[in-house]
């Protein structure tokens, strides 16, 4: 049987079904995993997203012609059978399940495994072909559970706050500041957003998700501003607007922070290794729970991933896609 | 050694100097004499040497996570430091230990050095299985002879003579040779380096020189470019040159 889902130069197309699911230029037809600006892009006539998702969707990309389907609702298009399944990543990320003649493959976008209480925890679909990211597929990444890594946050702004000294944490604004937000403890002091993250919040507040008081920074006065822990784009490093809080200790949260090399290039004070996406043991544990005998790799550590996958036992391949990292940071996207 | 990586951990973390001093402050102030003996040979730049061959630390670390030698070298290849590489692809440790710096060097690492293959590998799978990420990194640090750290002797310095309240030209006087290796570190001489100054310290100690900036023999003057405009010499060389001595003065 020809293979479902094939790799264009506008991305990836299903190819009995006719559409793209989170394609890098302008289509007909998209199904988009999530948000984030490398699968979530503008110029398509008809989107289809995850339910929860349609908010964020809405306030990046303005006015599109967006349908929402809920997460295990199932609708048919050119005889391709679609259902959305929570891939835990962010609020309204989606694996895509498509049936075709009694195949089935699941296009995974970016997941990870462990539950967080800003989203729909990851949910394993059975399939012929599970088409997975590999962000982190090195065995180096391991990640810490994440009540060790909110503890440690919050105690690094507890003691600059004794210290009279604001905390300032640069975390990417749709899906990572919010994560974050639901671990801190509001009683040591004010939580601050800057202006590209909070207009998320409202949408993750307005979805159901229960996040704790926050401000923009013209609510605080100075002296406050002294125990608070500011919530801030990666872009908004060395700007005009993080200068207004002195002598503040920084951190970023990310993946990445898991190597010494990568948190010193980031030059800040203090990395939390926090990430959205499947470690090593997390994709190994998604890809064998789909009991999937093939396995497609898309960004990341293709190579590698498809090596071992194959010595293990895999049909393996990878394939070349256009989405980015937003862990890196580098654009700070909204 | 849980003390001790921690304060690595944050000297490793910031970039401000006085807060590298205060972690450094906090260290030696609550740390055992003996253990603050050697994290001042570490810290001062003393350099331990090789326990292991490198070659062996990657082989048995291959071994003890499971992993082929190419995946082993990819992960090398992303982080390009062989002992930071090892923390991480090992397995989660199975128990806890607590043991301090100085038994690690002198009852555990230094035992290492000419030992039989198969003893130095039964060792490390005990140690790594008793040591969470950032202590097996300074543990193959340690034992690789490949320890470095970001703060400076004079920093070090700062920092003990302001637990001790003594003068820190007396403590950098005290700390000459201590990293030579000449003499193994001990609680003893750690306490002695941190003792109230005392009348018969000289003629005990013998002659010692101090320690004078040898390195730094003078500071250059800043020019101050802003007031230098050579727009208003007209050309005159002359002019020019009393206008930037004019400005340098």
């Amino acid at each position: 049987m020809a293979d479902m889902v094939v790799v264009r130069k506008e991305g990836l197309y299903c190819v009995p079904g006719g559409f793209y699911i989170d394609p890098w230029r302008p289509v007909e037809r998209a199904v988009i995993t999530h948000g984030h600006g490398d699968h979530a892009r503008p110029g398509h006539v008809h989107y289809l997203c995850a339910t929860p998702g349609m908010g964020i969707l809405r306030s990046r990309l303005g006015q599109i012609n967006l349908q929402g389907l809920d997460y295990g609702e199932m609708l048919e298009h050119n005889g391709v059978r679609i259902s959305l399944h929570p891939a835990g990543h962010v609020l309204g990320s989606a694996q895509v399940r498509m049936e075709h003649r009694g195949e089935v493959w699941v296009a995974s976008g970016d997941y990870k495994v462990e539950p967080d209480a800003t989203c729909a925890p990851f949910e394993p679909v059975r399939c012929h072909c599970f088409i997975t990211e590999s962000t982190f597929g090195l065995p180096i990444y391991r990640w810490q559970a994440q009540q060790a890594i909110f503890d440690d946050m919050n105690a690094w702004w507890r003691r600059n706050a004794q210290e009279g000294r604001c905390s300032v944490m640069l975390c990417y604004a749709f899906g990572k500041a919010q994560r974050i937000l639901s671990g801190l403890d509001p009683s040591i002091g004010h939580i601050v957003c800057h202006g590209a993250v909070e207009p998320l919040n409202r949408i993750y507040r307005e979805g159901g998700v229960a996040l704790p008081p926050t401000v923009m920074v013209g609510d605080v006065d100075k002296a406050a501003l002294r125990q608070s822990l500011v919530l801030a784009p990666p872009s908004a490093a060395g700007s005009p607007w993080i200068r207004r809080f002195g002598d503040f200790s920084d951190a970023f949260a990310s993946g990445w922070m898991q190597l010494r090399g990568a948190r010193r290039r980031r030059a800040v004070d203090r990395g939390f290794v926090l990430s959205d996406h499947a470690d090593w043991p997390g994709l190994m544990q998604a890809i064998r729970a789909t009991g999937a005998q093939r396995v497609i790799v898309t960004h990341g550590s293709i190579p590698v991933m498809v090596r071992w996958l194959c010595q293990n036992g895999y049909d393996a391949k990878g394939f070349d896609t256009e989405y980015g990292d937003e862990e890196a940071g580098e654009a700070g996207d909204a | 050694m849980r003390e001790f990586s921690r304060l690595y951990a944050e000297l490793d973390e910031t970039t401000s100097t006085k807060r590298k001093l205060d972690a450094l402050q906090a260290y030696f102030s609550k740390a055992a004499p003996e253990n603050a003996a050697w994290a001042v040979y570490f810290l001062a730049g003393g350099k331990p040497r090789q326990a292991v061959p490198v070659k062996l630390l990657r082989q048995y670390a291959t071994e003890y996570a499971g992993l082929d030698e190419w995946l082993f070298d990819e992960c090398y290849n992303a982080v390009g430091d062989l002992a930071e590489t090892i923390a991480h692809i090992l397995p989660a440790p199975k128990q806890e230990s607590d043991v301090g710096l100085a038994e690690w060097i002198e009852q555990r690492i230094a035992p290492l050095r000419g030992a039989a293959p198969d003893e130095v590998r039964a060792a490390l799978f005990r140690y790594w299985d008793e040591l969470e990420t950032s202590e097996r990194f300074l543990l193959v640090k340690l034992i690789g002879g490949g320890f470095r750290v970001g703060v400076s002797r004079l920093l070090v310095t700062r920092a003990l003579s302001a637990i001790a309240a003594v003068d820190s030209k007396l403590v950098a006087q005290r700390l000459m040779g201590w990293t030579d290796g000449r003499v193994q570190p001990t609680a003893q001489g750690f306490l002695q380096l941190i003792a109230a100054p005392s009348a018969t310290e000289h003629a005990e100690r013998g002659g010692q020189p101090y320690p004078f900036s040898w390195h730094m023999p003078c500071r250059p003057i800043p020019l101050r470019w802003a007031t230098w405009r050579p727009g208003r010499s007209s050309g005159n060389t002359t002019a020019c040159a009393r206008n930037w001595c004019h400005a340098a003065g």
